[in-house]
């Protein structure tokens, strides 16, 4: 299948979990978790997740792989994670394009030196996650405020690395957006030169301006209007791909996500609409 | 030619020194071609997503050693405690590792630190426990000649201070042996017991092996050098029954 969900999609925290029973099922296509906050979960909190599972399509985003750590790839990690999926009937397995450790975890997203040796680097140790979960891995681009080491574009680097790896691409339209203002780039050069065949789905998710020239990747507000603009230029650049709203803290009432997640749909349909009168 | 995936690439040196200014940004310098206050955005998500950690799990520590040593101690434990697991609720288990380890008390921080966030933890750690009653179960059966069964969970502790008791309106307890059992109930709420230390070796008696009520409670006896009087026997069983009332027990089985 082209892809490995359908639709629009919102992130399940655990937040979210009670507010979203009272949502009717077809409002959401998919969700997506953290396997790191859920693998070895039992009791009340299990069951909740359990119960999501078997209604809903999942996809499993990552945290805490490090696929472009200095330290060693942590590959008892990477087979709980497999164990998850088939324990859950998960669809695909995405990760941030970036590391969150060094001797030890740090639990938060580290931009990987944009160089050649980092391609190679990091492209041997998607193949050997490949290698033991059987499938394709699917790598996000992250927001960064910083490049450090830099030797060639993000976008030169990204394709390099799916070239390379033989993996997938998960693209964040507000990562993209993001960057394009903290490294003074161009968000749609950005978005066309990524590879359309490899891209599985995408995020979209709200910001916080720091300065002018420096936004935070926050995911505790809602979309800004130009990320809306972005995906929608995705949408016509590359299809109308599964797309996920990420929501993290500063919840509001959960008809208001619900709403987002709409706008997703709508753009998807608009977007669907008008290739079918250009066809 | 140079082999792929090299730890001495020039990249990795790069990765090193960023992380390294993240997790201590006064021991490590800003790495040279970074702008000062993006650096800090990240050492600041950094410290505050760890932190938040530690807050939401130890609340009770935090309020008693008080804003300013707490914020001392979690930066401490971010910059000195390499922690080696990749999940997010086991966090909190990496920095009870760190008070064993790494910590240096100051000669203000109370003795109990250690045993009281044990406690907090705990209270984490049995919630999402995955651990299941899965045994048939008779909830009415005879405790004394059926193989009594546990809470999810149920696990014994032994603390030197009164740990459960500790609050801001409470901060000096005298030191006195404290046995807790812990479990979590039908409903999947965790609950605590206040008990002995004699009661805990029951507890753990029954769960390491298949004994009825009767066998623990007389092996118990003839262990701590006690007669096996019908009142002492009588005493043990009647713990059991405690237990059943208090959700602990959930019933028995046949061997």
């Amino acid at each position: 299948m082209k892809y490995p969900v359908q639709g629009a999609g919102l992130g399940l925290r655990r937040a979210l979990m009670s507010p979203l029973a009272d949502v009717p099922e077809h409002k959401i296509d998919f969700m997506e978790v953290a396997p790191e906050n859920w693998i070895g979960v039992g009791g009340r909190l299990g069951k909740s997740f359990r119960s999501f599972t078997e209604k809903y399509d999942f996809v499993c985003h990552g945290l805490s792989l490090s696929i472009g750590s200095p330290a060693p790839l942590d590959e008892d990690f990477v087979r709980q994670v497999k164990q998850f999926i088939d324990e859950h009937g998960i669809k695909a397995y995405s990760e941030h394009l970036s590391y969150c450790s060094d001797q030890g975890h740090m639990y938060d997203l580290m931009p990987i030196p944009f160089t050649d040796q980092a391609v190679k680097y990091v492209s041997e140790r998607i193949q050997r996650v490949q290698d033991i979960i059987g499938q394709r891995l699917i790598i996000e681009n992250v927001s960064a405020y910083a490049e450090p080491g830099k030797e060639m574009e993000e976008a030169e680097f990204v394709r390099a690395v799916i070239e390379t790896a033989d993996c997938d691409l998960l693209l964040d339209v507000n990562n993209v957006y993001v960057n394009s203002v903290n490294h003074g780039t161009d968000a749609m050069a950005f978005i066309k030169a990524m590879p359309t065949e490899r891209i599985k789905y995408l995020h979209v998710a709200g910001h916080f301006d720091e300065a002018d020239d420096l936004l935070v990747d926050t995911h505790g507000m809602e979309v800004k209007d130009i990320v809306w603009d972005v995906l929608a230029e995705t949408y016509k650049i590359h299809g109308v791909i599964p797309t996920l709203l990420e929501r993290d803290f500063n919840f509001p009432a959960i008809g208001e996500l619900v709403t987002e997640v709409d706008q997703i749909r709508s753009l998807q349909l608009q977007v669907n609409a008008k290739s079918i009168q250009a066809g | 030619m140079a082999k792929s995936g090299s730890v001495s690439a020039k990249h990795i040196d790069t990765q090193r020194a960023f992380a390294a200014h993240i997790r201590a940004p006064h021991k490590h310098p800003i790495p040279a071609d970074i702008d000062p206050r993006r650096m800090k955005i990240y050492s600041d998500l950094f410290f505050n997503n760890v932190s938040g950690f530690l807050d939401g799990t130890f609340p009770v520590c935090a309020e008693i050693i008080g804003a300013k040593r707490w914020n001392e101690i979690a930066r401490d434990f971010f910059e000195s405690h390499f922690c080696q697991t990749p999940y997010f609720l086991e966090i909190p288990q990496e920095f009870l590792a760190y008070l064993e380890q790494e910590f240096r008390a100051h000669p203000d921080d109370p003795d109990y630190l250690y045993e009281l966030a044990h406690y907090e933890w705990l209270e984490l750690a049995i919630d999402v426990s995955e651990d299941e009653v899965s045994v048939d179960i008779d909830a009415n059966a005879d405790l004394s000649s059926t193989v009594p069964r546990f809470a999810a969970a149920a696990q014994g502790f032994v603390y030197q201070y009164p740990v459960h008791r500790i609050s801001v309106e409470n901060i000096h307890p005298e030191p006195h042996q404290t046995a807790l059992i812990v479990f979590r109930d039908r409903q999947d709420q965790v609950r605590f017991i206040e008990t002995n230390l004699m009661t805990i070796h029951l507890l753990i008696k029954l769960k390491s092996a298949e004994l009825t009520g009767l066998q623990a409670v007389e092996q118990l006896l003839l262990e701590n050098d006690l007669e096996r009087s019908p009142v002492a026997l009588q005493g043990g069983l009647s713990i059991l029954e405690e237990w059943r009332q208090q959700g602990l027990i959930l019933g028995g089985s046949v061997v």
